[in-house]
């Protein structure tokens, strides 16, 4: 027989002393904005929306980290702010307003976009004062994202555009929404004749956008309908046509971030904190079962980190850690109840906690895509279709 | 030479060694209780099982993940050996100046063994309950590791040939030891201070988990992409594609489970990466086993087929050195211990 020959790459990585090093430093700044005010644990952790939070973060220069200093950013590396980004998470921070800006509408304009949007849209975002949402998914189309229909036509210098985004988190108060749709008829080839325009949200005309609120009795999602909508030549983010290399590139960098299994530590957390050191063996051993599967979640996110920053595309390994990942974050809840029932816990706080958190846990395993989705794409990286 | 060249020369080297391992002619062998001799003397002619001693004992010197990683590749092969075993045995024989016996060595960690209470008096430790021994007619000793708090206590017990037997989950034979306050003088290192030396059991029999894991993923994506119904490949079917996408995800965690124990072998406080790891590893065993036989269907569930060498170690192995229960709570004890305030500095502190 010879050696197994399947090879999932989860590289042994640790995050570098200057990545520790900032860990400190933004643990102390958190620590004195947290005691000025300017923020609070949030009920919906990084989804919380605190513009004054956004700003305090990107004064400070934690926002755009690894961009060009030439529009603001910190020229820092992906590992530096991998661990900036699970501090945020761990203390659940609201960091909603610029968390899609800065996560990858930023990285997209960067990547894709002309000069001169590179240095409109930038440096806003690096300051924490420009938010954006995303306009992806339609009432049609969320798994199968290339079969969109929202329209784009050419009308003079500009374009005209109808169709209906949905889930579009934010669109009622963001600044921005990039905007994924068809400018070419639909052809053979299902991912040509997509493109992707920045939509300033507070200045185009026969825009619409309804709120959707959710079975947690949120509204973060949004129904945003373009009714012939102009949007000027100069939003188009980069060539058109491109969008469907765009969207594969936003969506597969942060498929395996910390956001993935940390959005609800603070259950985990909350849950010791009541419990202590007089609970059961079999609480322990909950506890502990917990907590050995975020150490290795952590561990294999942070190896596809690594991967990452190295320019590679790891796309099963990205799959598998959100499968995984979202997993853990369902189970979380389910196992603080019944812990929580077997010890008798009557900490308001707590169980208040716990049943929200039961009631937004759907979403992990179907936003970003959904494990179905996941789990044939890694059977396809695994040779089986 | 630089460390990713070390590492995979040497699990090259161990994969062309135990290449033949599998095969039906030794595994079942090994069920009519042939010892493999030939492969035991190719191991020790390479010098496998003084891996983990220093260089000056003819140890090999390379760090823990690198000395560690050829138990991975044994687990991949199902090696019917004790090389883990006596690989830290002679290890703890070393640290304590017992000199070890020619030959492969048994190995136990009483305080991971549920059917054996050990009770320390002064250096002496005296052994009461039952032991399922692998090998015992073939190996010369069984070596014993009792951790405390400042010191590792090792002892080494000759064993007598002979007495009736059975084969354990893995259809490797073996004899249930009964032990009736028997002592043993107990030597003390204090190099392995703490529970360190679990550590070391927990962190080796994650590498060979994982390397049973890699093994059976690979032979269910074989079978899958083999076996044809309905006129087309099983693996063609989303349902079956599922169930390989989870077992690779579990397979995907120990591994890197298993590097990272090792990795924290030499930190003073890596006994929660160790614990965590081993339990993850322990709880996947299972689940991948099953997920393998399932993707199998009839074929696999034969003795015929190589997977049961695989799925019989993984279920043999989950349960040694710790089973998930075991590491869960003392993981959990040390979370709980550090209140809500500690989770996340504990989680992020490696």
């Amino acid at each position: 027989m010879r050696a197994p020959q399947t090879h999932l790459r989860f590289p042994h990585t640790v995050l570098p002393p200057s990545a520790e090093e900032l860990r400190v430093e933004f643990r102390e700044f958190l620590a004195r904005e947290k005691e000025a005010g300017t923020w609070e644990r949030s009920r919906k952790s990084w989804g919380g929306w605190k513009p004054g939070f956004s700003k305090a973060l990107g004064e400070a220069g934690y926002l755009g980290l690894t961009w060009p200093k030439e529009y603001g950013g910190g020229e820092r590396t992906y590992l530096e702010r991998y661990a900036l980004t699970e501090e945020l998470l761990a203390a659940g921070a609201p960091s909603g307003f610029h968390w899609i800006a800065d996560r990858q509408s930023g990285p997209v304009i960067l990547r894709f976009g002309t000069e001169e949007q590179k240095q409109r849209y930038l440096p806003g975002i690096v300051a924490g004062e420009t938010s954006f949402c995303i306009g992806m998914s339609e009432p049609d189309s969320g798994s199968d994202l290339a079969s969109v229909r929202t329209r784009a036509v050419r009308d003079g210098d500009g374009w005209r555009v109808t169709g209906t985004k949905i889930w579009t988190s934010n669109a009622h108060r963001a600044d921005y929404c990039i905007l994924f749709c068809r400018t070419e008829e639909p052809s053979d080839k299902r991912h040509a004749g997509l493109s992707q325009f920045i939509v300033d949200l507070k200045a185009t005309e026969g825009l619409t956008v309804r709120p959707i609120f959710n079975i947690a009795g949120s509204h973060d999602f949004n129904e945003v309908v373009f009714d012939n909508s102009y949007l000027p030549n100069d939003c188009l983010l980069g060539e058109p046509g491109n969008g469907w290399e765009q969207v594969t590139s936003e969506l597969s960098f942060e498929r395996a971030g910390p956001d993935r299994f940390l959005t609800n530590l603070a259950v985990l957390s909350d849950l010791v904190g009541v419990l202590g050191k007089s609970a059961s063996p079999e609480s322990a051993r909950a506890i502990g079962r917990l907590f050995s599967h975020l150490s290795v979640l952590r561990k294999a996110s942070i190896s596809v980190a690594g991967l990452l920053e190295a320019g590679e595309l790891p796309n099963v390994e990205s799959a598998i850690v959100k499968d995984l990942g979202t997993a853990f974050q369902q189970e979380l809840p389910a196992i603080a109840r019944a812990v929580a029932s077997a010890e008798r816990v009557s900490d308001a706080a707590l169980l208040d906690l716990i049943e929200n958190a039961i009631l937004v846990s759907p979403a992990y395993t179907i936003q970003g895509g959904t494990t179905e989705i996941l789990r044939g794409i890694i059977a396809r990286g695994l040779r089986l279709r | 030479m630089d460390h990713q060249q070390i590492r995979r020369l040497l699990i090259e080297n161990a994969a062309r060694l135990f290449a033949d391992a599998p095969d039906a002619e030794v595994q079942e062998g090994v069920e009519q209780s042939r010892f493999p001799q030939d492969l035991w003397n190719a191991i020790e002619d390479n010098g496998l099982g003084d891996a983990l001693l220093p260089e000056s004992a003819g140890g090999s010197g390379f760090d823990f993940p690198d000395a560690l990683s050829p138990l991975r590749v044994a687990g991949a092969f199902a090696l019917p050996l004790p090389l883990m075993e006596t690989m830290l045995a002679r290890r703890f024989l070393h640290d304590v100046g017992i000199s070890a016996p020619e030959g492969p060595l048994a190995l136990v960690f009483v305080d991971t063994s549920p059917t054996l209470q050990c009770q320390r008096k002064g250096s002496l430790l005296s052994l009461d309950g039952r032991l399922r021994l692998a090998w015992a007619n073939d190996v010369d000793s069984l070596v014993v590791v009792k951790a405390t708090r400042k010191e590792t206590l090792v002892g080494r017990m000759k064993l007598k040939r002979g007495g009736d037997g059975g084969f354990n989950m893995a259809g490797e034979p073996c004899r249930d030891l009964e032990l009736d306050d028997v002592t043993l003088d107990g030597r003390s290192s204090d190099f392995w201070t703490g529970e360190s030396a679990l550590w070391l059991g927990a962190a080796a029999r994650t590498q060979m988990i994982a390397g049973a894991l890699d093994r059976v993923l690979d032979l269910s994506i074989e079978h899958a992409q083999g076996r044809e119904q309905f006129g087309r490949a099983i693996a063609k079917f989303q349902a079956v594609q599922h169930l390989v996408a989870q077992m690779a995800s579990e397979v995907a965690a120990v591994g890197v489970a298993a590097e990272s124990a090792a990795h924290a072998l030499t930190r003073d406080d890596g006994g929660l990466e160790v614990g965590a790891a081993k339990a993850r590893a322990s709880e996947a065993a299972d689940k991948v086993a099953r997920l393998a036989h399932q993707v199998h269907a009839a074929i696999g569930y034969t003795r015929e087929h190589v997977l049961h060498r695989f799925t019989r170690r993984l279920w043999l192995w989950r349960d040694l050195e710790g089973d998930e229960l075991f590491w869960q709570e003392r993981v959990g004890r040390a979370v709980l211990a550090g209140g809500g305030e500690e989770v996340w500095p504990l989680l992020s502190r490696s």
